[in-house]
């Protein structure tokens, strides 16, 4: 359980998370998503306790990361694979921050093993790619086997089989009833991954909701196939729809659901062939929600 | 806490630097002993009149100010390494208790440079005595009249490596923490020689860090506990400082 309450951090001038509240729940993954530069590692470093927030509160499991005695046993994290000391062995690397919340080496060579990097257990970690690096930080994660983990864009650097097997992980760690908190840019991988979405701008909550509702909420239009176009349209039009006609004769009808179009089909007595609600992808019910949002934006070439 | 310092022992042992440094105060050892064997030989082939102006050099025992440079990087790098490669973030995810990773930290250097220093002096002290023999080569003596001043150059390594470990963690940068100690071990000591009237200015250099060893050892402006109070002295604001910097900045 990850709870964000009225957080604000300021670096200067930049106001990186602004008056930022969710609750990350047990049981399901959630993805936290919004546009580079939205404020996403700054709330995740805020719950780590490496930032301090400038106020407001970041707790895991209602106490702050700081006060967590063994944290490794209560919060899993990856922020970024690449802060490791390159001239460590990937054994190394693990057992010196194992030690120091009172783990041992059988646990270490226990999710070298589920990680699969125990071929190169005693290989120096500078010389690892940045998908054998990712892996690490996720067996650093898995140490303490806690209850919360927390990943900063853990498929950056994999290849695909590597982004089925992060995807897998997540699913089997949520399924278990543990708190998984990952953060992306891309609603793709997100739509895939998560169950629930927390989608942030500017520092700001845009949205807070299921992968489902999402999708509901970003219904666009009714495709509608029949043989008596002008009619079928007239009478909509009459009941307060948009109603275009697309290019191969069917009709796009806006401002009613398919049930009211077949109601309306019925009682005029007019016969209907397709009836297909369309939805923007989720993809793009992001950019609408980030569109007001994104920081850093390259002009859109004229096509 | 004690999981803590298990912790960065491991840290420790586990780079290839704190290899190469502790390889290099072990070889310092034998330079030293070359160094005498050199100067007993030419001692042995010179006239009367030439050995009355040997002086103070030659006995082996100068190569520790090797050493006292080498366990300075290492009390460096036990801050910097972390800072250079941004293992520090993982490391405080780890154990978020800041003032107890840094102390940590600062006990594994304390142990090493001191046990290290200390064998690597007087091992180094011995060799020469053995070689020098009855010689009057260098200013130290026989092994009693000696070894004080050796015991306290092998505590001044620590006391050093530990000043560089504060430098470290205030400055982050190895080549800012390793500029740092040079101008307070070699510059700062000059200023007060310079700038005041005798005696002040020497007793101004006689606290500094580089001299203390000397102070502590054969005493000429401080007494022994002076020396031992001012050594404390510098590792404590060494060490708040470096707590201070680590506990409030966003890492």
């Amino acid at each position: 359980m990850i709870e964000i309450r009225e957080l604000t951090k300021r670096y200067g001038d930049t106001l990186a998370v602004d008056g930022l509240s969710f609750h990350v729940r047990p049981g399901c993954v959630t993805g936290f998503l919004g546009p580079n530069g939205a404020g996403k590692s700054t709330t995740m470093r805020t719950i780590l306790g490496l930032d301090a927030p400038t106020s407001g509160a970041a707790l895991v499991n209602g106490k702050r990361y700081a006060d967590i005695t063994r944290p490794m046993t209560e919060v899993g994290s990856l922020l970024d694979a690449g802060a490791v000391h390159g001239g460590r062995s990937a054994f190394n690397h693990l057992y010196c921050l194992a030690r120091s919340n009172g783990i041992g080496k059988t646990r270490v060579r226990a999710v070298l093993e589920r990680v699969g990097l125990s071929g190169v257990a005693n290989k120096r970690v500078g010389g690892f790619s940045l998908g054998m690096k990712q892996r690490l930080g996720i067996a650093t994660a898995l140490l303490g086997d806690p209850g919360t983990f927390l990943f900063d864009e853990p498929i950056n650097g994999l290849d695909p089989e590597g982004i089925r097997w992060i995807r897998d992980l997540m699913r089997s760690l949520s399924v278990e009833g543990r708190t998984v908190l990952v953060s992306s840019h891309l609603m793709s991988e997100m739509a895939v991954t998560a169950d629930h979405i927390v989608v942030i701008g500017r520092g700001k909550l845009i949205t807070e909701a299921s992968i489902a509702d999402l999708n509901a909420r970003f219904q666009r239009d009714v495709l509608v196939r029949t043989p008596h176009g002008p009619e079928l349209a007239h009478a909509l039009e009459a009941k307060g729809a948009t109603v275009q006609r697309e290019p191969d004769g069917r009709l796009a009808v806006g401002g009613l659901d398919a049930e009211a179009i077949g109601g309306i089909a019925l009682a005029a007595r007019l016969a209907v062939h397709e009836l297909t609600p369309r939805s923007d992808t989720l993809e793009d019910a992001y950019l609408k929600l980030t569109n007001d949002s994104t920081e850093y934006r390259a002009e859109r070439v004229a096509p | 806490m004690i999981d803590v310092i298990a912790s960065e022992a491991v840290k420790t042992r586990t780079v290839r630097s704190t290899t190469a440094l502790v390889g290099s105060c072990a070889a310092a050892i034998a330079v030293g002993a070359a160094m005498a064997l050199i100067s007993a030989g030419v001692w042995d082939a010179s006239t009367t009149a030439e050995r009355s102006s040997f002086g103070g050099v030659g006995d082996g025992t100068d190569v520790l100010f090797v050493v006292r440079m080498c366990l300075l990087a290492l009390g460096i790098l036990a801050a910097t390494s972390e800072y250079g490669s941004g293992m520090i973030r993982t490391s405080l995810t780890a154990v978020p208790a800041r003032r107890e990773l840094v102390l940590a930290k600062a006990c594994v250097v304390a142990a090493l440079t001191l046990v290290v220093g200390e064998i690597v002096a007087v091992l180094t002290f011995l060799a020469s005595r053995l070689i020098i023999g009855n010689r009057a080569i260098g200013d130290l003596g026989s092994v009693t009249d000696g070894l004080p001043l050796i015991l306290s150059e092998g505590l001044a390594m620590t006391v050093i490596a530990l000043l560089g470990f504060g430098a470290g963690l205030l400055l982050k940068s190895t080549a800012g923490a390793l500029v740092a100690m040079a101008v307070l071990l070699f510059g700062v000591p000059m200023l007060p020689l310079l700038l005041l009237p005798e005696p002040w200015g020497a007793r101004i250099a006689a606290v500094m860090p580089s001299e203390l060893a000397t102070e502590l050892g054969a005493s000429t402006h401080l007494s022994p506990l002076g020396a031992l109070v001012a050594m404390t002295a510098w590792v404590a604001v060494a060490l708040y400082l470096g707590v201070r910097a680590v506990a409030r900045r966003d890492a």
